[in-house]
């Protein structure tokens, strides 16, 4: 047996990683379709497009993942999901500008701080790039579009079937995961409407830590523990609702959960009559319509949507136990 | 040893000294990492050498610099901040709050500023005071600083802001020469603080303190009271970073910062400064920037997928790191050779 050449290992491991990295950047040869020669044809560069989300590690945005790497494949174009794992809006700022100065034309942005994204998404339309916002807004900004759900509607309608499952009597403990995203107060909003209409008393919003599930269960617990006299339960994030019933059961507590997305697990616990309901915001379509959008603004000059307000909303999805079979179905690709 | 030969010897002595007094510091091996990341980026993508993509690296290194000159100092005297992120996020919100309430721009930056230094005197203070490592208390206050930041600020970031003052906002906003105004201040502050480290008593203090404490205190520096300085200091600039990122964001969140410190200390090693003082150079902690904001613009520049970044990112650290230790052992052959002939 030849004797171990230390540094002969090293050498080529290191020119391996090397090789690997520099492949990572390096084009692919997929089979495209007939139309991107044709766009590239007058064109003359390729269409670059990209989604920066300020959570990437965030559970409910695998399905918008996926919904934006689908349409990227249809098109044939190259699409770029980046962002930051930790909602530091000052890195994805400094990410996002980072595309501005790198070619991208049509950029979708998932922020997390409205008004911090209202200087750099002006420089970026000033640039000629198109802008758009979608799961959350940044309305001051000038982007073109938001593709998300009336989150107020949505959550008035969750909190009224709240309050009916509790008999319209009692109080209610709402969770926020995202405390000052501008999509979580408007959810806020809505459901203090919903179940204030619906004759509960709300105890209190509590904020959760939505990257930790056992930190998220031992918050609920706590809430659960310190309002013995709790009748309902009212999650405003998709991981708070599979916490929550996870708590329910291990409490073996009696108050109805109506929460947020169509996180797997919610979906198992509705089958199995844990929680009794989830609204869900097609997750799938807020990563897919936005770079469908994009392209059609970017490579064949499309006109803007004259939608009020610059708002594409999409379907509030009720799940109950009547309909969750259809949805545990769908839902399937995204369960990892 | 023949009188000739100890002639070559001090030629050589004096060559390899000249040689690197015109590099002008010690971490050749950290420079060789950003070049290397330099040629790299430049051959893998168009894109690269850029104005606007080199000057957007500078850019996303800036509130992270501020708080590495403060910790790569105190690092120097063999004390570490580890606070530095949540005095960050609490100057922020406490600034940004002030303004949100109507207080005049100089009131809200000093009172932004005035925290950053209350906490880094607070951190110093209790370290003096009851006799442990600066480490051990900044672990604490870390989570002190940060659930103030939450409390101020109600949990929520600081939204709705008024318009800011003209001066303010063009601070934040602004660029000369298509660099942004925040990263000119920046590297202002880094040139006066390396002008400090080595051509001051005071930077010759902070290192003595830092290489060896007794003998320093043997000498006559105050030990104790360098390290508190330092601290202040480290403060005052995690209080700048957070004053500047209001300017830059026009809102503040309390959870702003959080991390932080991790990478400020990843830059502050890479670029030279040991772990226990004594040794080190700010231009080196501005290379261990350098190579951090290239690594992340390669990142985005490849379309390397978000959950692939930490990981590329700590493969390529440890490579930087190789190379400055290679280089550090390549130099000290090299003076045993020198020193044998």
């Amino acid at each position: 047996m030849p004797p171990f050449d230390r540094r002969g290992f090293l050498r080529s491991t290191a020119a391996g990683a090397a090789a690997g990295i520099l492949g990572a950047g390096a084009p692919r040869a997929d089979e495209t379709p007939p139309w991107v020669g044709w766009v590239r044809s007058y064109m003359k560069k390729p269409v670059k497009l990209a989604i920066t989300c300020y959570n990437t590690t965030a559970p409910y945005y695998t399905p918008t993942r996926i919904g934006v790497q689908d349409a990227g494949a249809q098109l044939g174009v190259e699409v770029l999901w980046t962002g930051v794992p930790d909602g530091d809006t000052v890195a994805q700022i400094a990410q996002f500008r980072q595309l501005v100065a790198t070619g991208y034309q049509g950029i979708a942005v998932i922020p997390v701080e409205p008004d911090a994204w209202i200087a750099p998404i002006k420089h970026a339309i000033e640039q000629g790039i198109v802008v758009v916002c979608t799961n959350s807004d940044s309305p001051d900004s000038g982007r073109e579009l938001f593709f998300g759900q009336d989150l107020v509607g949505a959550a008035e309608a969750q909190g009224q079937m709240l309050a009916k499952l509790a008999g319209g009597r009692g109080t209610v403990a709402m969770t926020n995961c995202a405390p000052g995203m501008l999509a979580l107060d408007r959810r806020i909003e809505g459901a203090k409407k919903g179940v204030t209409a619906g004759g509960l008393e709300i105890v209190g919003v509590f904020n959760t830590d939505p990257s930790d599930m056992g930190s998220d269960r031992s918050t609920i617990r706590d809430i659960a523990r310190s309002h013995p006299n709790l009748t309902a339960m009212m999650p405003l994030c998709g991981q708070d609702t599979a916490a929550a019933g996870l708590v329910k059961q291990e409490m073996k507590a009696q108050w109805p959960i109506v929460g947020t997305d169509l996180i797997y697990q919610t979906l198992e616990m509705i089958r199995d009559g844990v929680i009794d309901g989830t609204v869900g915001q097609e997750p799938y379509l807020q990563g897919y319509l936005p770079i469908m959008h994009l392209y059609q603004r970017v490579a064949l000059n499309g006109p803007k949507l004259n939608l009020p307000g610059g708002n594409y909303f999409m379907a509030d999805e009720i799940v109950t136990t009547e309909n969750v079979a259809e949805y545990l179905e769908r839902e399937k690709r995204f369960a990892g | 040893m023949t009188a000739p030969a100890e002639r070559a010897g001090e030629e050589a002595g004096r060559e390899s000294s000249r040689w690197r007094s015109c590099l002008a510091f010690e971490e050749r091996g950290i420079a060789a990492a950003v070049m290397l990341f330099f040629v790299v980026g430049a051959a893998s993508s168009p894109y690269f050498l850029t104005i606007d993509n080199l000057t957007g690296i500078l850019q996303s290194l800036t509130f992270l610099g501020f708080l590495a000159i403060g910790v790569g100092l105190t690092l120097m005297a063999g004390e570490i901040d580890i606070s530095v992120g949540s005095i960050f996020g609490l100057v922020a919100v406490v600034t940004a709050l002030l303004l949100h309430r109507g207080a005049p721009l100089w009131l809200a930056i000093a009172g932004g500023l005035g925290t950053g230094v209350g906490c880094g005197f607070v951190n110093g203070a209790v370290a003096e005071l009851i006799r442990v490592p600066a480490v051990v208390v900044t672990l604490a206050t870390l989570g002190v600083y940060r659930a103030l930041a939450l409390v101020v600020a109600g949990g929520s970031p600081v939204r709705g802001m008024p318009p800011l003052p003209g001066f303010f906002d063009a601070f934040g906003q602004g660029t000369m020469g298509g660099v942004s105004v925040i990263t000119l201040l920046f590297l202002v502050m880094a040139l006066l603080a390396e002008l400090v480290v080595r051509r001051t008593a005071f930077g010759f203090r902070v290192l003595a303190v830092g290489s060896n404490p007794l003998a320093a205190h043997l000498v006559g520096f105050r030990v104790g009271r360098t390290r508190l300085l330092l601290l202040v200091f480290c403060g005052f600039m995690a209080a700048l970073s957070g004053v500047c990122s209001v300017a830059y964001l026009h809102t503040a969140g309390p959870t702003a910062g959080t991390g932080y410190e991790l990478s400020v200390l990843a830059a502050v090693i890479i670029g030279g400064v040991r772990l226990t003082g004594g040794r080190g150079s700010i231009l080196g902690i501005l290379l261990g920037l350098a190579v951090i904001g290239i690594i992340q613009n390669l990142i985005v520049l490849w379309g390397i997928p978000p959950t692939w970044t930490q990981g590329v990112s700590g493969m390529v650290l440890i490579a930087s790191m190789a190379l400055t230790w290679l280089s550090r052992r390549e130099e000290s052959t090299s003076a045993d050779r020198v020193r044998g002939s």
